[in-house]
């Protein structure tokens, strides 16, 4: 027996040897194949612990608790879609939580409910004219005057737009009274007026000229209701950046600085910044990429965004400034901006520094900061269009995951403003609606215009939306007035824990009996009669969490393709030298070996080399990923950033595919052996007797 | 006896029809005898020294090697004659191409198992001091001359102590004089051990060192002299 091995081995070492080009080919294949499972499972597999982190540290939590009324699957980062998923209600989470934490592997329950709320930008002459009221009011003569030449000057830029839009438009006579009021507007009897009767011009430049420019796109905003100190708490990867966190038993907003910086930001000084992610940091030429250059091709378009906010003093300041910066002949302000505002490759860089150094702190470069207020529209369930007025109390982002869109995509509210963006009413606000109620016999009011005279300024109102289906066929009953002294109302800190809840995150003591938790809690709420679905994150997160499957199927599929062309390939290597070797098997055969040697004549000769080629791939691959382990992986877009929980991925090899996987390679260079085997062992002895050396 | 052929026929087909390659062979041949197998290209050597050596069976007739009877014999039956029974030499040495010499010649030792590392040693070294390649035993095979390789191939085929040596054409790769020193060898080893050598040739000045001569013509034994 072992000195047949022997023989065995000996025969196959030097048979590799004598028939070098099989050797190679085989052996290269195995080698390359075992690399390529070994690396693209390693990669994938730190892929997925990287993603899970993600997922797990952000928002997901191990486990996710939904109603099982939902007519959606839950999915954090978005299903696809967007619009708002019917996740069903919890509606009594005081219960909920208590019958959870009775599980000992759970260490955390997290109250949330999402929702995406719309945020009015207004336009750009809007801002203009919002300031001009203020500077009127102020009585100031000179900024006054200052402010009108602002003015003018960005009149004359609508004008000129008009009359362009003139040309091609199907409306002409709508527009040319568009020209007719602007023309008015830039007349002095017009400017005369403004002395005796202020308001009338106000009011007209307001009302008349401001819808001229356009809106702004409004800002759309992901909003997840939580307890923001068990939030910060729990989330490890939850860190504020600039202001703090909700403080407790107060309202207000987190906004996420990646929305803040790419959404909120002035759009030229976006412009900018994108260019230098672009231009400095990935260091690509604006003129060969096609996104790049897009931006670059729009920054001069919007140099109205920028000249609207300098008036007075600081226009003709930046004026001449910029005219000697780009050594031009203009003078005016705009004419030089949009020069200034044309970038390429070889001024970008000189561009970007001058912007912020001598221009970025002379405009408005956020809309709103931390501190102040925003009205943050939403649709209640009844298909009210609710204002809520929330302070910012704060930007925060999620380590290592600063750059994704993904995980930044959220803001963060108190859970009882949550509640009442949401529609349901805090218990003291239920009350104090009850004793409104009494008092004044309301009825169903259709417009805001009576919330100075019932209650104050201080009041937002629920206002009936007209153009939202939703409201068809609900009952009457749900136009009654509801209100809210919003954004100064304190709560008591037990209400984020109790009542209404979208959905939780469950935080585990030991994640690796996810699944078990996981079914006992289900059969737990079962048992305790409440009707709620537990979910782990990779199907809370929606079809982000599939994502690392489906690629992991791709992946083996390619693999598997590629491994059968190969072992294809070794088959015919190996069924050719088998031709080759017909005299030398029928020797062996004519001098007493039995059919089963020949066989494992096969088997030893595919084993050697596939285990050789198969480990030292494996090898090469443990290698190249240790490697890329401490120099890490570059993520190519901010999207797989977040799957990389930050901007470099350091994979690890697993030890286990590390072994398994070239075994399992070898194996089936070994099934592919099977046949080639089998005829060579069906030579007959005779074969010997060829006459050929 | 040490080979019995009772009315041996080989028929082999060729396409539709068939090639009777021998026509009824009555042959026996005793213990240590030096026989060839003499006759024209075509006259059906192989074919017969084929039914011997086990590796194909008679159409009809029967064959018996040192007294068993070989034509319902399995494969694995026949192996383990020619492993035990018989020894093989080439008219293409058959060299194991990837073995030294002394692993050419242990190679059946190696399949036959049973013996040490030093008892197979000694026996290798005695058989290759015979054939006069004492000194060859770690070159390979394409190191050696075509007569060179024979020997190794005789010293193959003895190793094992066969009952039987079975040799198809040993000389016909070889030029008249190697040829010669061969057959002369082989007679030697044949006197000296009382092995049964029974080897084929049309070559007349190889056939004059037999001791007995069967001839054949076109399948059928027209001569067989003892001297
Ligand atoms: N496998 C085979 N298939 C068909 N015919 C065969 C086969 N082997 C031999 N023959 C035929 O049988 C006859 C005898 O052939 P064999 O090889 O035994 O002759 P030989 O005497 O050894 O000739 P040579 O001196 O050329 O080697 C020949 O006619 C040959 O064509
Ligand atoms: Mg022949």
């Amino acid at each position: 027996m072992f000195e047949e091995l022997k023989v065995l081995l000996l025969v196959a070492i030097r048979n590799l040897a004598l028939h070098k080009v099989k050797t190679l080919v085989v052996g290269g294949i195995l080698l390359v194949g075992s690399f390529l499972v070994v690396f693209g499972l390693s990669l994938l597999g730190s892929v997925e612990s990287t993603m899970s982190q993600s997922i797990i540290g952000s928002v997901a939590g191990h486990l996710q608790v939904y109603s099982s009324d939902a007519r959606d699957d839950l999915a954090l980062f978005g299903s696809g879609f967007f619009g708002r998923d019917d996740l069903g209600e919890i509606n009594k989470f005081e219960d909920v939580k208590a019958e959870i934490l009775k599980n000992e592997n759970v260490s955390d329950v997290v109250p949330l409910g999402f929702e995406n709320a719309l945020l009015g930008r207004g336009n750009l002459l809007d801002d203009l004219f919002e300031r001009f009221r203020a500077t009127v009011k102020a009585r100031s003569e000179k900024d006054i005057a200052s402010m009108i030449e602002t003015i003018k000057v960005n009149l004359r830029t609508v004008r000129s737009d008009l009359e362009n839009e003139l040309k091609i438009s199907s409306i002409p006579d709508d527009i040319k009274k568009q020209i007719v009021d602007v023309e008015q507007a830039l007349s002095d009897d017009f400017w005369l007026k403004l002395k005796q009767d202020p308001e009338s011009v106000l009011i007209f430049l307001e009302s008349k000229i401001a819808p001229l420019s356009g809106e702004k796109e409004p800002l759309y905003l992901r909003y997840m209701g939580t307890n923001p100190a068990q939030f910060a708490e729990v989330f490890k990867k939850f860190k504020i950046v600039d202001g703090e966190n909700i403080p407790a038993g107060e309202r207000g907003i987190l906004l996420s600085q990646r929305i803040y910086e790419t959404q909120v930001k002035n759009i030229v000084a976006r412009g900018f910044d994108n260019l230098r992610k672009g231009v400095i940091e990935q260091r690509k030429k604006i003129a060969e990429d096609i996104s790049l250059k897009t931006i670059a091709s729009d920054l001069p378009k919007q140099y109205l965004e920028v000249v609207v906010y300098l008036s007075g003093e600081k226009r003709s300041e930046i004026a001449a400034q910029l005219k000697g910066f780009l050594k031009a002949d203009e003078n005016e302000l705009e004419p030089l901006m949009k020069k200034f505002l044309t970038v390429d490759d070889s001024n970008f860089e000189e561009r970007f520094s001058y912007f912020y150094k001598t221009i970025a702190p002379s405009i408005r470069l956020y809309p709103f900061k931390v501190g102040d207020t925003i009205n943050l529209r939403s649709y209640t369930r009844s298909g009210f269009l609710k204002t809520v007025p929330l302070k910012i109390h704060g930007l925060y982002q999620f380590s290592g995951l600063e750059s994704s869109d993904l995980a930044g995509a959220f803001n963060f509210v108190d859970m009882v403003s949550y509640r009442e963006l949401y529609g349901r009413m805090s218990s003291e606000g239920q009350k104090e609606l009850e004793e409104l109620r009494k008092e004044v016999s309301v009825k169903p009011i259709e417009s805001g215009s009576l919330e100075d005279s019932l209650f104050g300024g201080d009041v937002t109102l629920e206002t009936r939306s007209d153009d939202n289906a939703k409201t068809a066929g609900l009952p009457r009953e749900n136009a009654v007035l509801e209100f809210k002294r919003a954004a100064t109302e304190k709560y008591d800190t037990a209400e984020l824990n109790s009542g209404l809840v979208i959905n939780a995150a469950i935080l585990l003591k030991n994640p690796r009996r996810l699944n078990s938790t996981r079914i006992e809690l289900e059969k737990q709420l079962a048992d305790a009669n409440m009707k709620l679905k537990v979910v782990d994150w990779k199907q809370a997160s929606g079809t982000l969490g599939q994502l690392v499957s489906v690629i992991r199927a791709v992946l083996l599929i390619a693999v598997g393709i590629i491994l059968i062309v190969a072992m294809a390939i070794i088959n015919n290597a190996i069924m050719m030298t088998t031709l080759e070797r017909t005299r030398e098997i029928g020797t062996l055969r004519a001098i007493g070996a039995q059919r089963s040697f020949v066989l494992k004549m096969f088997f030893v000769e595919t084993l050697t080399i596939g285990l050789l080629a198969t480990f030292l791939g494996a090898v090469l691959a443990v290698i190249f990923v240790s490697i890329l382990g401490t120099r890490g992986i570059a993520s190519p877009s901010d999207f797989v950033s977040f799957l990389f929980g930050g901007p470099r991925l350091y994979p690890t090899f697993s030890t286990t595919i590390a072994v398994v996987a070239p075994i399992v390679v070898a194996a089936l260079a070994l099934v592919f052996t099977l046949y080639p085997a089998f005829m060579a062992s069906r030579i007959s002895p005779a074969a010997a007797m060829q006459d050929r050396e | 006896m040490s080979v019995v052929l009772k009315g041996v026929f080989k028929d082999y087909p060729l396409g539709a029809s068939i090639v009777r390659a021998l026509h009824g062979i009555d042959l026996e041949i005793e213990k240590g005898e030096f026989t060839t197998i003499a006759g024209p290209s075509g006259c059906g050597k192989s074919t017969l020294l084929n039914l011997i050596g086990c590796m194909d069976v008679a159409t009809t007739g029967t064959v018996s090697i040192e007294g068993k009877i070989t034509n319902s014999l399995t494969d694995k039956e026949q192996t383990n004659l020619r492993l035990n029974t018989l020894g093989f030499i080439f008219q293409s040495f058959n060299l194991v191409p990837v073995l030294s010499v002394y692993q050419n010649v242990e190679l059946p030792l190696l399949l036959k198992g049973g013996m040490t590392a030093g008892e197979r040693s000694k026996r290798i070294s005695e058989l290759l001091d015979q054939v006069g390649l004492a000194n060859k035993a770690n070159n390979r095979s394409h190191e050696l001359s075509g007569g060179q390789r024979q020997r190794v191939a005789i010293a193959r085929a003895l190793v094992t102590e066969p009952k039987i040596v079975l040799a198809d054409e040993p000389t016909a790769n070889l030029d008249s004089e190697t040829g010669q020193n061969i057959i002369e060898l082989m007679r030697t080893l044949n006197s000296k051990q009382k092995t049964t050598f029974i080897f084929s040739s049309h070559d007349p000045k190889v056939i004059e060192h037999a001791r007995r001569i069967v001839r054949l013509q076109d399948g059928r034994v027209i001569e067989d002299v003892r001297k």
